[in-house]
């Protein structure tokens, strides 16, 4: 599991790029939450472009960026869902608490 | 009844690098049968939850051996076993409601909720000190020539 991050003015975007599951997750959530902290960026983007697949435990590595970016007064979004994270992440329900955009 | 038409076996321990293995091994398997890549995305995904749940449940003091058999039936029906021998669930229903985990803050309590929903059947045994076998069936729409 790669992570990049890119600034963009008062947007933070990070690119995860691989498959999430329970063995990259809490390391992938470390990296994600410690580059928001660092950054305090007021618009975190999440780019899941680069995810074409996750379980479960790709929930709660989103819910925990989301956290740490509202946590710190800041907006999220989750950007470029491919189509079975999105269904994960429909399953949970969270496609109704967090905003997703393209682009 | 159904006819069973293939099957395969693989045996593996219960570490996480393999919850990659099992799903990838099982996705190419049912392969055979055209699935759509929306289906084939399902069983991954159902895939990936059972044997996390061995992994960081059924076997979470020690390394044990996950068995996953994949069978493919007649009318395209897939089932997927995906057993071990490890500390087993007490309350089978209670597991089985959303959000319910025993496996602390970084887990979403999703896992059966998702296989569930991504499959269309799911059963559940276990026995405490025993372990647990998740069997998962789903019937695949067969593409058509036009």
């Amino acid at each position: 599991m790669k992570l990049t991050k890119e600034r963009n003015g008062p947007l933070l975007i990070l690119r995860p790029e691989g498959e999430i599951d329970h063995h990259c997750a809490a390391a992938l959530t470390q990296e994600l939450t410690e580059t928001i902290d660092e950054e305090t960026a007021p618009q975190v983007r999440l780019d899941m472009g680069g995810v074409p697949f996750m379980d479960s435990a790709g929930l709660m590595v989103v819910v925990a960026a989301c956290r740490r970016a509202q946590g710190l007064d800041g907006a999220f979004e989750a950007a470029n869902v491919m189509p079975q994270p999105r269904k994960v992440l429909q399953a949970a329900g969270l496609d109704r608490k967090i905003p997703f955009v393209e682009g | 009844m159904k006819q069973e038409i293939n099957r395969f076996t693989v045996r593996f321990p219960s570490k996480s690098a393999n919850e990659s293995f099992a799903r990838s091994a099982a996705a190419a398997f049912c392969a055979q049968l055209d699935p759509t890549l929306d289906e084939l995305g399902d069983i991954r995904t159902a895939v990936s939850e059972a044997v996390t749940n061995a992994v960081v449940h059924g076997y979470r003091d020690c390394i044990g051996t996950v068995v996953m058999t994949v069978r493919l039936l007649e009318d395209s029906v897939v089932e997927i076993k995906i057993a071990d021998k490890g500390v087993g669930i007490p309350d089978i229903e209670a597991a089985r409601q959303p959000m319910f985990t025993t496996g602390g803050a970084e887990r979403s309590g999703m896992g059966f909720t998702i296989m569930e929903s991504f499959m269309d059947e799911l059963k559940v045994k276990s026995r405490p000190g025993q372990g647990t076998t998740v069997t998962m069936k789903k019937r695949l729409n067969t593409r058509r020539y036009k």
